[in-house]
């Protein structure tokens, strides 16, 4: 008897449970569009690869290679991780950080891009935005270069590091120092610029990945048999 | 070749056309329906149970290409990373706006429609609806009450299965329910708080998932996930309830990715059929039936009426009065309200997955105490009761292990509370043909002219008072006071109206069973039939409308009366 915790670690895990198909899904004598109830909803959950190709659906895209950052060069990069490292508490070599870094550096590398888009939006799109968003959230979007911050960031701690290398090349200790200091909210700078940013990305990175999912102890995603509700009254 | 004439054209696979087909083929009808989008994969277009870091966006979605194809989509809150493929691009689906009146139209083409996507909310109107104008004066009344349509809600809701608890409240009559689903720990505070200092009910919503398997489906898993597409048909979508039933007779005949423009009319005034264009290859193509039933959504019924120009019908089909496309609806919402439960701060994680909120029904201008004479009508409350996942991390100091410590242990409970008002059916509130843009099969596209009016900016002061008394009530901390302004007109997406129905042909365009008034073959059942639509969502009265409808056209069809 597995509990729904266990069960749920099952899910995430991808584990392939053998014998699947799809063919309930789509009983054959249905018009196209339409479809018949699954009957074996668990094997398709735990199913390695949930999503069949030809859809709208961008699913993270394995590569057996090395990383090749888009936005970053080489030694910002590593700046990045040890960061990274440290605003997580975890080596910078870990593969959680990798994992973040790697995301991190795909939002950045498409900034630009998002925003020149915004930029060029037709009139009527504009005006529903602003009354969607209001007005300083959609200036946000138009105007926010956060790639300038996180270029302006890394200079600012470089600078802040003494060192011909800079950041990367302080002992851990040196490194912890200097994160504490732009970590003080009431300091405007470069450098307290970049780890609010920095910060708000990780947290979004580490918090929908699966260590963090279950480090928070995520109850969601899930299968009950009956609906969530108080535990204290309903048991 | 001959072209085969079909029984009916049903255009439109959503929640409407879906009854329609599934009733009309029951009957023994042969129906052809046609719908502008494709058919819909589950392997490769449903994402239930994805997480987050399977998506190369993480669910925060490929901002470029939302902001591309989706400008409009995007503000919907269902159209994200997991399930923005049940939404429109907008690119090939323009419409026009004042500048001064903005207009959000959020749309699903495809087979199944909006029920894809839709939040299953599901109640029944009542007579406070049905006969407002007889209650206070205002508009007109539908051409039927609530005990007409009483048996259809019936109907409707032992075959698609609503939860809900029942409550005996005349202003908000009970379905035939499903057992409810569960309050959280917060909303039950909220409740003990609410009932004792207003004498308001707080109750779970009325919702069409099924809590025990129903009719061969079975019951929810509560991954609360219903938008990204159900792969167990545990919630009401067309595609897995209404269509397979029709499908199942034999008599009932689906053509997706065709974009009807127009109906085609013959020298006596009745539709011959209609004339579509193929989405994808462009190609004109045209479909016999001796009777058409238009449930394209509100609006787009209304807009292929309105394009079925001639020299007998100058002005479009059904609009020899002028009324096609005027009294358009949607809600009114005050949204953003809320705070969090010092008290239920907690370590300890709470299930999640509920697939609806609670609600506070209306109250006022109702049978109760409590009336306002500043306004017309009323409003209800909803929200809910949760943790917060992650949100509370930014604003914890600091970083490293100790950060994630305190991340994890120190889990503020958010309550969330918004109000949502009856918008007043008003002459001024109309969608027309652009004169000049078209859409990406060339077919005109619609100029929606449509804003809040006195009534319902008197209406926001009182819900925007009461919100913050139960806000006060709950000692709600870290408060968010609800957002100055009305919502954008559309946002809700209960857009209704613009082919009302009524018993006079000159302030109507609709009779009390969906039928044009000026062309007895043509019916329209999506929610443009509406004459007012309460502080209620309107998807399972249009529903049942759609069953009635359906239950008339084959009687007279049998009859030979169309």
């Amino acid at each position: 008897m597995q509990t729904r915790r266990q069960w749920l670690m099952r899910v995430s895990g991808g584990a392939v449970l053998a014998g699947w198909s799809g063919v309930d899904l789509t009983a054959a004598e249905l018009p196209p569009g339409l479809y018949a109830p699954s009957r074996d909803h668990l094997g398709h959950a735990l199913a390695g690869h949930p999503v069949a190709p030809g859809g709208d659906t961008e699913l993270v895209q394995v590569s057996g290679g090395v990383f090749r950052p888009a936005f970053f060069e080489a030694n910002p990069y590593r700046t990045l991780q040890q960061l990274t490292g440290i605003i997580l508490g975890e080596a910078p070599d870990s593969p959680i950080v990798r994992e973040i870094s790697e995301w991190i550096d795909l939002i950045l590398s498409e900034a630009a891009d998002v925003r020149a888009t915004a930029r060029a939006f037709a009139s009527p799109h504009r005006i529903l935005a602003i009354h969607y968003y209001g007005a300083e959230s959609v200036r946000g979007l138009e105007e926010f270069d956060p790639q300038k911050v996180v270029r302006e960031g890394l200079a600012w701690l470089d600078a802040e590091s003494h060192e011909q290398s800079g950041f990367t090349a302080l002992n851990l200790e040196r490194q912890l120092a200097l994160v504490h200091r732009i970590s003080d909210p009431k300091t405007d700078n470069h450098g307290t610029r970049l780890f609010t940013y920095l910060k708000q990305r990780i947290a979004d990175g580490f918090y929908t990945s699966r260590a963090g999912l279950e480090e928070l102890g995520y109850r969601g995603n899930a299968f009950y048999a009956s609906p969530p509700g108080c535990e204290h009254l309903y048991g | 070749m001959a072209v085969k004439t079909y029984d009916v054209i049903v255009v439109g696979s959503g929640a409407s056309g879906g009854w329609v087909a599934k009733e009309l083929t029951e009957k023994g009808v042969e129906v052809l329906m046609l719908e502008a989008g494709p058919p819909r994969v589950p392997t490769r277009d449903f994402t239930e149970h994805i997480w987050p870091y399977q998506l190369k966006y993480r669910g925060f979605g490929n901002q470029k290409k939302l902001l591309t194809d989706q400008p409009v989509q995007r503000l919907c809150y269902a159209c994200d990373d997991y399930s923005r493929q049940f939404f429109v691009n907008d690119s090939e689906h323009p419409y026009t706006f004042p500048a001064d009146k903005p207009f959000m139209w959020i749309r699903g083409r495809q087979v199944g429609g909006k029920t894809y996507c839709w939040a299953r909310v599901s109640y029944r109107y009542s007579d406070f609806e049905f006969k407002g104008a007889s209650h206070d004066g205002y508009g007109q009344d539908w051409p039927f009450s609530y005990k007409d349509l009483e048996p259809y809600y019936d109907r409707v809701e032992n075959y698609i299965g609503v939860s809900g608890s029942y409550e005996g409240l005349p202003q908000l009559p009970d379905s035939r329910f499903l057992p409810p689903m569960r309050l959280s720990c917060g909303e039950l505070v909220a409740k003990e708080v609410v009932e004792k200092k207003f004498g308001w009910k707080l109750i779970i919503d009325r919702s069409a998932n099924l809590t025990v398997p129903l009719n061969g489906r079975p019951a929810c898993h509560y991954c609360d996930q219903c938008q990204r597409g159900c792969f167990t048909a545990s919630y009401f979508n067309s595609p897995s309830v209404t269509l397979p039933a029709a499908a199942r007779t034999g008599r009932f005949h689906l053509v997706s990715d065709a974009v009807v423009s127009h109906l085609l009319m013959n020298h006596e005034g009745k539709a011959d059929g209609v004339a579509y264009i193929d989405r994808s290859t462009h190609a004109a193509r045209e479909a016999r039936g001796k009777i058409v039933v238009l449930a394209a959504s509100a609006l787009e019924s209304t807009r292929i009426l309105l394009n079925s120009r001639s020299r007998n019908f100058p002005n479009g089909v059904g609009n020899s009065h002028g009324v096609l496309g005027h009294y358009l609806m949607d809600h009114t919402t005050l949204e953003h309200g809320g705070g969090t439960m010092a008290a239920l701060q907690s370590s300890v994680r709470e299930p999640v997955g509920r697939p609806c909120g609670y609600i506070i029904p209306k109250y006022v201008n109702t049978v109760g105490p409590h009336r306002n004479k500043s306004f017309l009508r009323g409003y209800y409350f909803a929200g809910d009761g949760r943790q917060e996942l992650y949100g509370h991390a930014s604003s914890i100091a600091g970083f490293g292990r100790e950060w994630r410590d305190k991340v994890r242990s120190q889990i503020p409970y958010s309550f969330s509370v918004y109000a949502q008002g009856e918008c007043l059916p008003r002459y001024d509130n109309y969608v027309k043909l652009d004169p000049e843009k078209k859409d990406a099969w060339g077919i005109p596209v619609l100029h929606i002219h449509a804003s809040y009016g006195e009534n319902e900016h008197a209406m926001a002061k009182a819900m925007r008072d009461h919100l913050g008394e139960i806000m006060d009530a709950l000692k709600l901390e870290d408060r968010k006071p609800p957002v100055d302004e009305l919502n954008i007109f559309g946002k809700n997406i209960h857009e209704c109206g613009t082919a009302r129905m009524g018993v006079d042909p000159k302030t109507s365009v609709l009779n009390a069973y969906n039928q044009v008034h000026d062309v007895k073959n043509v019916f329209v059942t999506d929610g443009a039939c509406f004459v007012t639509q309460g502080c209620w969502e309107p998807t399972l009265t249009i529903m049942a409308i759609s069953v009635r409808a359906a239950d008339y056209i084959a009687d007279e069809f049998r009859k030979g009366n169309v």
